[in-house]
């Protein structure tokens, strides 16, 4: 049985993946006039990591990937390297990002953040984090699970080793990040954020691993410089909120330890962390073991993040691999190494899964990644899962069903022709195979790309940002790529803001999200598992008549001939905001939202109303007709069983310059 | 911002101006004047929509749609604004009033498909003779914080002098165990003249951090050939004094066309 039913899928896939694709992909109501743009299915791949039983549309999923550079950056041609990102859990069509970038704007007291409020397909810079001359040092972010609150470490870019830590209840707004902590007189580095939420009534937890720099043995200190900065109650406590300051470290380096250190926190409580301890050699070639430590419920107790030992000396910090050697100051291709490649990830599904990546460098100077795991909570390690040569920046994540992503970029070829590959592969089996991507393909550039990128799971969708020279070439990006900033694919030159001249190619952060298939995808892949709309004025008329969830997508374009009166854009805010009101349906029962143009959630406020709800968003400039509203659907799903029958909904739209609580105060009563 | 009928009265300062109009705000740092030097975006514009905003946002009940009538002030990235319709965060939103014109002192806040900014403070606006008088008082006080601000670095350099790089070399500096390296070079400049301090010689030698590390972006990087003016000063580094002069902040290296203005002000 089982045996067919694999069969069956592999034969399914295979159907949709060659020539039988093309006829299947039939938009729905096809004899209206009114269509939006052909369907973009060019995001969507098969799965290429090991495959068990799972739904058959888990066989394909989209990937995108973007250059976070904002349109008005057309100009931009410094590198905006080191980029990291956050994705808000309780919403993640909420994200923001960082990289080396300067205030758009010329100010020196603020830098900006990227921001998206649509799940990452339009980027924007914000100014809201602290400067002194315009942009940071090291920087990287989180939101903790709830509460929509992001945490951010920065370096200000002051020439010295200033370390604050960050807090805003609302990066989407207008306000200036609250500092929380600001160590002017101490040396801190590389402040590297993980947050989460817990308990009932629930607050926000960060650990914010560092090197403490200023207590190196050359300056008098013991060399114990892995660090951390926590708080177990930090969302709205008045600064410092709670942050203190607790040493990892418990043996003697020699001079320091090197400058990641890494959390991953566990909802349940556990907390890992993980750092390089240098305890001989010099630079560029360091010794260097990979140690890593644990705490049992967020570092509540009395002994925080002591609960692994080391069998060998039986002091706190297990030693995952010792004798290996590090380089500092050398580099690979155009990217200088400095001994800060560690990154580390637990199973959700699992916290005593625990995986590590670092790299290290052999007799001849190469650089080499390795993956290990634990499956007993850090006691013990597996040997390499997976060793990468030549490569740098690893970001392991595992996602909601156990699959673990491992993203890295690696040094190909010979100079002068060398290139930056950057992948990500995964593994649903413990690492025993992998699948791989290639993301960006791009050449050996100048300037560097920083010391780490990201890597995010939330749900089954695996987000990530990397830095990559942006030279507009579809070759560079096997899985496709969309620009904001002015670019010509043509002459595969990056444009100025006028267009009217190139500028350099140079590094930009580059956002990429791999999720399983939407509801788009699943109705315009197999039409017959969606039910169709009928087109009557004022009405939106669902048929169910199949005991298979009920879905469906409904073109935004076809309802303004029919169902809606949809205005032009006379108004002063161009284009507006659009209310669509759906009447007599039951939210709980019929999850309705709106889609762009390849079927990604935009940004939407859904909201109750007397007789119904009201969905509303604002259309994208570059996705606005007038009169048809532009290349959105509605998508119609059903939470649970719903029985067969026609289910009829009034429906009206309106149209303002207003988000959506202000158009429900202001619009005149009907 | 007492949105009164006053019309712009060219005389005075425009700190006068912007505090009369300014009167029972609270916001400390915009009011008195404050709002022309903390501004990075001054222009005058049409307000379209009240309580609106051209950017995505959950509530723009503080905001408004304002058309960019003609710019005042503003870097390479506000020019394109000219004509567009943008977003600015009000202060004072349920005074707003659809078609009113007026002066914005913003400053940066949302770039993207569109673009929002925050005022700081705003006033009715003149028109004719009386803007165009307006933007060349308000350029002339920024010039004057300028001014003030270049001054102070004159004030505390050891050496300013005007000349050309003639060399690079990396300084025998030994590097530490951190990114954050300056990797520190040392430029050995050919003196044209001594604007300040004893004389060097005909060639001075200086340091500067040759990393591209983003916490020295700002210091200024010198290769063969540069030509400027260094307000050169000691430095401390890692609790050291460093072996020569450095200029790693960006006000203390200059084009040469602020000889002038560097002679003038040079502290007497």
């Amino acid at each position: 049985m089982t045996a067919c039913r694999i069969l069956t899928r592999v034969a399914l896939v295979e159907m949709l993946s060659t020539a039988a694709l093309p006829a299947l992909l039939r938009s729905q109501g096809d004899t209206l006039p009114l269509d939006p743009t052909p369907v973009r299915l060019d995001s969507l791949r098969r799965v290429r990591y090991p495959l068990f039983y799972r739904p058959w549309w888990r066989w394909w999923e989209r990937i995108s990937v973007i250059d976070m550079m904002p349109q008005p950056q057309s100009n931009d041609v410094i590198n905006d390297a080191e980029p990291n990102l956050a994705v808000d859990p309780a919403d993640p069509t909420h994200l923001v990002g960082s990289a080396f970038t300067s205030s758009p704007s010329g100010a020196k007291n603020v830098a900006p953040v990227y921001t998206s409020t649509n799940g990452g397909t339009i980027w924007s810079l914000r100014e809201i984090v602290p400067s002194v001359f315009g942009s940071t040092g090291d920087i990287s972010e989180d939101f903790a699970r709830g509460g929509h609150t992001l945490y951010t470490g920065i370096l200000k870019d002051d020439f010295t080793f200033r370390q604050v830590i960050l807090r805003s209840a609302d990066p989407f707004g207008d306000g200036i990040m609250t500092t929380l902590t600001d160590d002017s007189t101490v040396k801190k580095d590389q402040p590297y954020v993980s947050a989460t939420t817990t308990g009932s009534p629930d607050s926000d937890l960060v650990y914010v691993g560092f090197n403490f720099y200023g207590r190196r043995v050359p300056f008098g200190g013991n060399g114990r410089t892995a660090s951390v900065q926590y708080s177990l109650d930090v969302r709205t406590a008045a600064p410092p909120a709670g942050i203190t300051t607790q040493t990892l470290e418990v043996r003697n380096p020699i001079d320091e330890d090197m400058p990641p250190i890494r959390f991953a926190v566990h909802r349940g409580g556990r907390v890992y962390g993980v750092y390089y301890r240098w305890f001989a050699g010099a630079i560029p070639r360091e010794s260097v073991q990979v140690v890593v430590v644990r705490d049992e419920f967020f570092a509540r107790g009395a002994n925080p993040f002591g609960a692994l030992t080391d069998p060998s000396d039986g002091l706190v910090g297990r030693i995952v691999a010792r004798g290996l050697v590090t380089a500092f100051g050398v580099s690979l291709g155009q990217n200088r190494l400095v001994a800060s490649n560690l990154s580390i990830a637990v199973n959700p599904r699992d916290s005593s899964e625990v995986w590590v990546a670092w790299a290290d460098s052999d007799a001849t100077s190469r650089y080499t990644l390795h993956v290990r795991r634990s499956v007993d909570a850090g006691a013990t390690w597996s040997t390499d899962l997976r060793t990468i040569g030549t490569a740098t920046n690893p970001g392991l994540a595992i996602n909601s069903g156990g699959v673990v992503g491992f993203v890295y970029q690696q040094l190909t070829g010979t100079a002068p022709n060398q290139r930056w590959q950057t992948h990500i592969q995964r593994t649903s089996n413990g690492g025993t195979t992998w699948g791989d991507i290639i993301l960006a393909d791009v050449p050996n550039g100048t300037g560097f790309m920083g010391d780490y990128l990201d890597l995010i799971a939330v749900g089954r969708t695996f987000y990530g940002v990397f830095p990559a020279l942006n030279t507009p070439d579809h070759a560079n990006f096997p899985q496709g790529v969309t620009f904001q900033r002015n670019v010509d694919f043509t002459t595969h030159q990056v444009r100025n803001l006028g267009n009217t001249a190139n500028v350099s190619a140079s590094i930009d952060p580059f956002f990429f999200k791999i999720e399983p298939p939407t509801i788009f995808d699943i109705c315009k892949l197999i039409p017959w598992l969606c039910f169709p709309f009928t087109f009557e004025p004022g009405k939106i008329i669902v048929t169910v008549d199949t005991i298979l969830p009920p879905r469906g997508i409904d073109p935004l374009p076809k309802n303004c001939t029919v169902k809606w009166s949809c205005p032009g854009c006379e108004g002063a805010l161009c284009p507006g905001w659009y209310h669509i009101f759906i009447d007599d349906i039951d939210p709980a029962i019929w999850k309705v939202q709106i889609l762009g143009r390849r079927g990604e959630l935009v940004h939407q406020q859904l909201g109750r109303v007397e007789k119904g709800i009201v969905l509303s968003f604002r259309p994208s400039r570059s996705n606005f007709r007038a009169k048809t509203i532009g290349d959105y659907y509605l998508a119609f799903e059903g939470v649970g069983r719903i029985p067969k029958g026609q289910y009829v909904f009034g429906t009206h739209l309106e149209v303002s310059p207003y988000p959506q609580a202000q158009h429900l105060r202001q619009r005149p009563q009907r | 911002m007492i949105r009164s009928s006053k019309i712009w009265i060219v005389p005075l300062a425009i700190a006068g101006v912007i505090a009369s109009y300014s009167q029972g705000h609270a916001a400390q740092d915009t009011t008195a004047g404050t709002a022309v030097a903390a501004a990075d975006f001054i222009f005058s514009g049409t307000l379209l929509k009240a309580h609106a905003a051209t950017i995505d946002l959950d509530d723009a009940s503080d905001c408004a749609v304002v058309r960019v009538d003609r710019i005042l002030v503003g870097g390479e990235a506000f020019r394109p604004l000219a004509g567009r319709a943008i977003t600015v965060r009000l202060r004072e939103s349920d005074r707003a009033r659809d078609g009113e014109r007026r002066v914005y002192f913003t400053k940066g806040w949302h770039w993207g498909e569109d673009i929002g900014v925050i005022e700081l403070n705003s006033i009715t606006a003149p028109t004719g003779p009386e803007l165009r008088r307006m933007q060349s008082d308000i350029e002339r006080q920024r010039q004057q914080q300028s001014d003030r601000e270049l001054t102070e670095r004159l004030r505390t350099a050891e050496l300013v002098v005007m000349g050309r790089v003639i060399s690079v070399r990396r300084a025998e500096v030994p590097p530490l165990p951190t990114e954050h390296d300056p990797n520190w070079q040392e430029a050995v400049i050919e003196v044209r003249s001594v604007l300040r301090g004893g004389q060097p010689g005909a060639r001075v030698t200086i340091l500067f951090p040759g990393t591209d590390d983003p916490m020295w972006r700002a210091a200024p990087k010198f290769r063969r050939g540069t030509e400027g003016i260094w307000l050169l000063r000691p430095l401390d580094f890692e609790g050291k004094r460093l072996p020569r002069l450095a200029a790693p902040y960006p006000a203390d290296f200059r084009p040469p066309s602020d000889e002038a203005r560097i002679r003038r002000l040079l502290p007497k």
